[in-house]
């Protein structure tokens, strides 16, 4: 079989609005340190760096080549892969598979994003076809699914759409990282500015400067590295043909034709998986807005739909709850693009490791999830577990 | 980070602007002129799948790459099946320029087969329902071969939720 | 692991100066389905067809973010893994190998595409790649880099302009040979010297065209390749690396990245004596200095001695080590497609298909990519059969 491949070190910026006072080197750098702090090892062990972000946001093109200066991969190997939303959970994947191939031993995945340096939604507006509908685009602040929630479940659907922002808001207050940190209520969740109907400010993800680093390692350097291995048991990158985003919604087959449930049932059965919502101990979710995880979740968590919300309403996926879901505070409270996937994993393998410190699950993590969103609905998913594979 | 330490840093603005020449392709291009010369909807039909596509493409990727079939006639009217109304203004790509607030936009399912996304008036949530029928507004002078040939879908009836 | 990778099938369309009648998933579509067609494979989940997709794309010449997302629907993205690698296409074939080599995947499409006529000019794009605080506000683009480097290079190790319009000439000859050049030209030395100036000292000849193309392989693990086709070609060795970014910051008439993208490369394959054991290479060179400098850095002779290396003709057709009989990037080759084509080339040589440009008995090849300014990153891929 493959080598085993375990995740060694952790860094993020603190990711923040505003920051005037670093370049995009310099807040790279920042994760790159703290994620060698977190390893107790140098540069001069990293073999190979990969790195992602969304060019079009900051208007630098093959910003990898510029970053070298920061991200230490300066006489290196490495590459730049990225896609989107899903940068994140590319680089990962793509950090896994470098050391799984044996040539490799220690390699470090850079994901990260200066949104106050471009215009967010310009740049994901320009992800349509300039030939048809890329005047036609909200940027990510679709509308639409949340439509068809309130369609579906009313009043209801408003009210599970404020749990989970307060729910949020709650573990983002204990997250040092965070960006969003301030604690919000029904309130005013339901008297926020209106984006895009019926999107309010505060359903949604804001846009954050910040950077996320991973390093993974061999079993064998892992074991020298640390004490406390998280291992990658899996990944699967599942994409969708080229669309106009908001038409897969008229699909009557929706939950089961959308990558996440795909991704989910091919992740699910390569590792033995029937029930996840009991058998996996805690998801980081990648969702641009509090609307997107009630629908999705259902899809990632094989439930019928609306069966999400009820988790929502029962304290389920709480910080101190059975299935606790971005117990970081998600993406609605931190949303640097590039590195917002690398963000749940990283988080998640924080949980596992049990060194999320103040928004530390209350239950003890050997398994967990991690999702990345991006594109034309693509879907990465991975599985980190305590126990070696 | 405090407004005076924001104060003291150095902020270069740069524009971006990269003029460029699409190519529209036999698909596209013939789903633009038809717009341009006699204000039609072309999609075309996946041989394996069945399906309609709109706008009109080479493959179908739902069938992983299989060429594309015949062509099919669309027709302008349809059905919302979900919209959402816009407030924030942000920069077009395309243009450079703010985005006029509000504007709403709508997936409509065209009667006989094909879907699109389109902007809708009027730009009111309480004026606009998933159900409603609507109809495309054409340009009548000045058409260029682009998708604001239409300039928007507006509803058929008055037809308030 | 364990395991070598194999190539078992390569397209690429012709490259020229503008195809406007193409989308740019419809260009990619060409070569995706001659390999397609070649190899017989579907896209499927059950191990017995094409497991992933890469895309070699980039956002900035296709001014779309996710540039990729067009390309999905060629490559059959839909419900399945799919990639993007937004830099040279020599990198994507690196990452094909690493991922099958890791186990995760089986048999690997990749692609290149790129569509230079696109922007009005391809110095508005490279001209971001920069720094905006302290370069790109300069006008600095890839061009004017290159000049910089060409004339650094040339001042310390006293290569001419000659030597350099020879690798022009040689480059354009060969092209005659390859039916997908995008030209081929009969040209002199003074030719290539009195071509419009266009940062001294790359003057028109010296420099690549505005080009558009696309190619396409499919690799596999050992055991499918040899099932999948006759003649397969095995990645022996890869290896890549970065230098550092300002122009400054490195002295730009040595290239340590790519002496240590090669070293690697040839660690892996096992090659102790590059200049004796590689029958042919295919190297990326958009100016006609780069050829000579990254001959040095990939060992084919001394530092300083690319100028000696061009004057001995052993790099031309019927020479001991013969450089770019495909014709290289020079005649018209896109980036993000360049570094692709010359794994391309690279298989075709191998393969005992290259018809008139055809190396014989090449049974070690090299090929190489870069990105960046001034090869900032290089990539080495050795072959073999």
């Amino acid at each position: 079989m493959a080598r085993r491949v375990a995740i060694v070190g952790i860094g993020q910026t603190h990711h923040q609005a505003h920051r005037e006072d670093v370049n995009q080197v310099e807040m790279v750098n920042e994760a790159v340190t703290a994620a060698l702090e977190d390893a107790q090892l140098r540069i001069k062990d990293i073999d190979c760096v990969l790195h992602g972000n969304m060019e079009l946001f900051e208007g630098v093109h093959q910003p990898d080549m510029w970053h070298v200066d920061g991200d230490g991969a300066y006489l290196k190997s490495g590459m730049r892969l990225t896609t989107g939303g899903t940068t994140g959970g590319t680089i990962a994947c793509a950090a896994y598979n470098h050391v799984a191939s044996g040539l490799f031993d220690t390699v470090m995945a850079v994901g990260w994003e200066k949104q106050e340096e471009g215009h967010t939604t310009t740049g994901i507006a320009a992800m349509a076809d300039p030939l048809w509908d890329r005047r036609l685009q909200t940027g990510a602040i679709s509308g639409m699914t949340a439509a068809t929630m309130i369609r579906d479940f009313g009043e209801r659907a408003g009210e599970v759409a404020a749990m989970v922002r307060i729910r949020d808001g709650e573990n983002a207050s204990r997250n040092p990282y965070a960006h969003l940190r301030n604690k919000v209520t029904r309130e005013e969740v339901m008297n926020s500015y209106m984006l895009v109907h019926p999107i309010r400010l505060l359903h949604m993800c804001p846009q954050s400067n910040g950077a996320c680093v991973l390093i993974v390692a061999s079993e064998e350097k892992a074991g020298r590295i640390t004490e406390k291995p998280v291992w990658v048991k899996d990944h699967v990158t599942t994409h969708m043909e080229a669309m106009l985003n908001e038409t897969i919604l008229m699909r009557d087959d929706l939950a089961e034709w959308a990558s996440m449930r795909v991704c989910a049932r091919k992740l699910y059965k390569r590792n033995g998986i029937t029930n996840p919502v009991n058998e996996i101990d805690l998801f980081e979710m990648y969702d641009p807005m509090v609307w997107m995880e009630m629908e999705w979740a259902d899809w990632f968590l094989l439930l019928e739909r609306g069966g999400y919300l009820k988790l929502v309403e029962d304290g389920v996926t709480d910080r101190n709850g059975s299935f606790p879901v971005n117990p970081s505070g998600g993406v609605v409270t931190t949303n640097p693009i590039g590195a917002t996937a690398l963000i749940r994993v990283a988080e998640a393998a924080l949980q596992i490791r049990g060194d999320a410190g103040e928004h530390q699950v209350d239950k003890e993590v050997k398994t967990a999830m991690a999702s990345a969103f991006g594109g034309t609905f693509w879907t990465i998913l991975h599985l980190l577990s305590k126990e070696r594979p | 980070m405090a407004k005076k330490a924001a104060d003291e840093y150095l902020v270069m603005p740069y524009l971006v602007s990269v003029p460029c020449n699409f190519s529209a392709g036999p698909y596209m291009g013939r789903l633009l002129r038809e717009m341009k010369e006699h204000k039609k909807l072309w999609g075309n039909k996946c041989p394996s799948c069945g399906r309609i596509m709109f706008p009109p493409r080479a493959v179908c990727g739902q069938c992983h790459g299989v060429e594309a079939g015949d062509w099919v006639e669309l027709s302008d009217k349809g059905t919302i099946f979900a919209f959402d109304v816009c407030y924030y203004p942000y920069i077009d790509p395309s243009t450079g320029q703010p985005k006029a607030v509000p504007w709403a936009r709508g997936v409509i399912q065209l009667d006989g087969g094909g879907a699109l996304i389109h902007f809708l008036e009027p730009p009111d949530p309480d004026k606009l329902h998933p159900g409603m029928k609507v109809q495309a507004v054409w340009k009548e002078e000045g058409r260029t071969g682009e998708m604001m040939d239409i300039l928007y879908f507006q509803p058929i009836e008055e037809d308030k939720r | 692991m364990g395991q070598r990778v194999g190539i078992v099938a390569v397209a690429q369309t012709k490259y020229e100066g503008s195809k406007p009648a193409l989308r740019l998933a419809e260009l990619a579509h060409q070569p995706v389905r001659e390999v397609l067609e070649q190899t017989g494979l579907k896209y499927t989940e059950d191990g017995t067809g094409i497991d992933f997709s890469i895309c070699a794309t980039d956002d900035f010449w296709d001014a779309m973010t996710l540039s990729d997302t067009p390309i999905g629907d060629v490559v059959g993205a839909h419900h399945r893994p799919a990639e993007k690698v937004s830099q040279d296409g020599a990198q994507a074939a690196l990452y094909a190998t690493i991922a099958i080599l890791s186990g995760h995947y089986d048999v690997a499409l990749v692609v290149a595409h790129c569509k230079e006529s696109q922007p009005a000019s391809r110095n508005l794009i490279t001209s971001c790649a920069f720094c905006p605080v302290c370069t790109r506000i300069l006008g600095v683009d890839y061009l004017s880099a290159a000049a910089l480097q060409a004339k650094r290079y040339m001042y310390k190790y006293g290569i001419t302009r000659e030597q350099c319009a020879k690798v022009s000439v040689k480059s354009y000859k060969n092209a005659k040979n390859n039916p997908y050049a995008q030209n081929a030209m009969a040209l002199t030395v003074g030719d290539v010297l009195s071509s419009r100036m266009l940062a001294y000292p790359i003057s028109t000849l010296d420099a690549y065209p505005v080009s558009d193309g696309a190619c396409a392989m499919i690799l596999a693990t050992e055991e499918k390749a040899k099932r999948l086709t006759d003649k397969p070609v095995w990645v022996n060795g890869v290896g890549n690396c970065y230098d550092c970014h300002h122009l400054g910051d490195r002295d730009l008439a040595d290239s340590d990245a790519l002496e240590m993208a090669a070293k690697r490369a040839y660690k892996m394959a096992g090659i102790k004596n590059p200049r004796r054991e590689i029958d042919v290479a295919e190297i990326s060179g958009q100016y006609s200095y780069q050829e000579l400098m990254w001959s040095e850095g990939l060992g084919f002779c001394g530092k300083g001695e690319g100028g000696k290396l061009i004057d001995s003709r052993a790099t031309e057709m019927g020479g001991k080590l013969p450089i770019n009989p495909s014709g290289g990037v020079l005649p018209g080759n896109p980036m993000i497609v360049a570094g692709l084509t010359r794994v391309v080339e690279c298989v075709l040589q191998l393969k005992g298909e290259a018809g008139a440009r055809q190396v014989a008995k090449a049974k070690t090849a090299l090929a190489h990519g870069t990105s960046g300014p001034c090869g900032q990153l290089h990539s080495v891929l050795i072959l073999g059969i």
